[in-house]
């Protein structure tokens, strides 16, 4: 154990092991990422306190299906660096550990594992978020858990996701966000957190062209899909389909800014990262690389709410993506009218612009109802309303599609602004697991609610709950006006269940 | 003077569903749409043609949030290795 001042030259100094010296560390874009993340415009760190002979689970097992048969002694003990965001000494930190409460501990900000091997040494890494403990945030970290950290006999808990470079052997940057991601999901207990080596192995036998697994090159989209699969999760894939228009390659497509807004918005509160494989400038020209999404910032208030169309997730202007070649919750700001400012892009001496091509929604298996198909229900209701009120709203009509866990649904609905009697028959009423929520509001005023069976086949009526938050005034007109023009408006809704959802929303006004 | 006070107080009381979220002041017409604008729930039966044309086009907007679900074969076989 040892402790040290946090600063640039010291952190260097304990990112290096045996096989990588400190002149190669400063040449890493994961060095210069964590000196800013670390410093005193990110987390602020004072002080450094180095764990040597730390068992790192998911490197041994990497180490036994590897490292263990190469020539070259590699050790097999890591070494863990936590930080803290308080300067202290050695004798401050061994009262702190033999004291109680002592106030050092709640200055904790996590920790990085550097692994011995050589160059791709950042291991397991869990650091707070910028904005942990601050109440009121405009970032919106949903991709998180709580880690329960064992340090000199003490836990001390971060809400954060952890991180780690792809080593080039186990895993390329598919997998390690995989990994990522699946550190969250694995909260739920049908979902199982592999380590590096298991998820690529649960991708393929062997490589796309036919070469042996390990070292690995890389993992395509669909094998992607069968690593999540494997771990108990549904994956969901959407390709662009929005053609790029500079530099352009034949075939290649990207998936639009509003588009890729939507899905972030729509799937935050179940919280599973979401896999991107994005097309970044490297060397010249663009290489593909994947990362997991694990929050977003919105703009603030007021800023083009309505002006881009009719989707509060329209809002979000960043999001914080795991890039395994740079570090955790890295900004990636939305370029309109289409791309993304990543840390590539930062990096490119054109700047130019990085492009999501796929993306992967891993979800539980049993949410069987994609946002899309829920978009279409909303578009026929966000047209039947403008046309029933022939375009007189006084704030533009605007709607909020989300996923989420039925149970929290119902606990939000104590808190909104309902009779008694309201609230009690929703949330005694039966719903499924996991359901859609679309919330429509004027201006700021929340409008209307409307609930959706997320676990049912897509030809279905999936309507369970309208609620209004108007009179009724309101309510009668729209009644009326949706029973006389029942026969017309069935159309607009998709298949045979078109007057079974003009039927739900007449019952349920 | 009093305006900023009387303003907050509309604001935590009065305006429905904004701040005050227990507060069960549904909104009415006033409330949503523009000035003078009301309507009745009196017979209001759209012209055949007119509906058709509009169910057309919302179709047609439909269709294209789920052909978003079609994937590109090509873009599947893009390996991603960096």
């Amino acid at each position: 154990m040892d402790v040290l001042k946090y600063n640039p030259s010291n952190l260097s100094k304990e990112l290096s092991n045996k096989h990588t010296d400190v002149e190669m560390v400063k040449t890493k874009n994961h060095f210069s990422y964590f000196k800013n993340y670390l410093g005193v415009d990110g987390l602020n760190a004072k002080t450094m306190v180095i764990e040597e002979e730390y068992v790192s689970k998911d490197f041994l097992h990497d180490y036994a299906s590897y490292y263990a048969f190469c020539f070259t002694h590699y050790h097999k003990f890591c070494r863990r660096i936590h930080f803290f965001s308080r300067a202290f000494t050695l004798e401050d930190l061994n009262k702190a550990i033999v004291g109680e409460n002592h106030r050092l501990w709640n200055s904790y900000l996590g920790f990085i594992v550097v692994n011995p091997i050589p160059i791709t040494m950042i291991g397991y890494t869990v650091l707070k978020t910028y904005s942990a403990g601050k109440k009121k945030d405009l970032r919106k970290y949903w991709g998180l858990r709580d880690y329960k950290i064992h340090l000199f006999g003490k836990v001390l808990t971060i809400n954060s996701l952890a991180f780690q470079e792809q080593d080039n052997v186990l895993a390329a940057c598919a997998t390690t966000a995989i990994w990522s991601m699946l550190n969250k999901a694995s909260v739920d207990l049908h979902t199982t957190l592999k380590v590096p080596s298991e998820i690529t192995k649960d991708a393929d036998r062997l490589q796309n062209d036919g070469n042996r697994l390990f070292p690995n090159k890389g993992l395509g989209t669909l094998q992607i899909c069968q690593a999540i699969n494997n771990s108990g999760l549904a994956p969901e894939v959407r390709t662009g389909v929005v053609e790029v228009d500079k530099h352009k390659e034949e075939g290649d497509y990207f998936i639009s800014n509003t588009y890729l807004k939507k899905i972030i918005n729509a799937y935050e509160l179940i919280g599973i990262p979401i896999i991107l494989a994005i097309k970044v400038p490297y060397k010249g020209a663009y290489g593909y690389h994947a990362v997991a999404v694990c929050g977003h910032k919105i703009a603030d208030k007021g800023h083009a709410l309505y002006d881009i169309g009719p989707y509060v997730a329209n809002r979000i202007e960043k999001i914080y993506i795991h890039d395994d070649q740079f570090g955790p919750f890295a900004r990636a700001p939305f370029i309109e009218p289409n791309g993304l400012e990543t840390q590539w892009t930062l990096n490119d001496k054109d700047k130019l612009p990085s492009y999501v091509m796929n993306m992967v929604v891993p979800v539980y298996p049993k949410i069987r109802i994609s946002y899309e198909d829920v978009e279409a229900i909303i578009i026929g209701l966000h047209r039947i309303l403008i046309r029933a009120f022939k375009e007189e709203f006084k704030d533009p009509l605007f709607w909020d599609i989300k996923l989420n866990y039925s149970h929290c649904f119902k606990a939000q609905v104590l808190g909104f602004a309902l009779e008694e009697k309201e609230k009690l028959d929703i949330v005694s009423g039966s719903l499924p697991k996991y359901i859609w929520i679309a919330t429509c509001y004027v201006g700021e005023d929340k409008f209307m609610e409307l609930t959706f069976d997320a676990t049912d086949v897509s030809n279905a009526m999936l309507g369970k709950n309208v609620i209004c938050y108007f009179d009724t005034d309101v309510k009668s007109y729209l009644k009326s006006y949706l029973i006389d023009n029942k026969l017309g408006l069935r159309k607009i809704f998709k298949d045979r269940s078109g007057e079974n959802y003009l039927d739900f929303m007449i019952n349920n006004l | 003077m009093l305006f900023p006070y009387i303003y907050i107080w509309y604001l935590l009381y009065l305006r429905p569903n904004k701040f005050n979220m227990n507060s069960i002041n549904k909104l009415g017409f006033t409330d949503i749409l523009k000035a003078n604008t009301t309507f009745k729930s009196e017979k209001n039966i759209e012209s055949k043609k007119e509906l058709d044309r509009f169910i057309v086009s919302t179709r047609k907007e439909q269709e294209d949030v789920l052909r978003l679900k079609h994937l590109n074969d090509n873009q599947l076989k893009v390996i991603i290795k960096l």
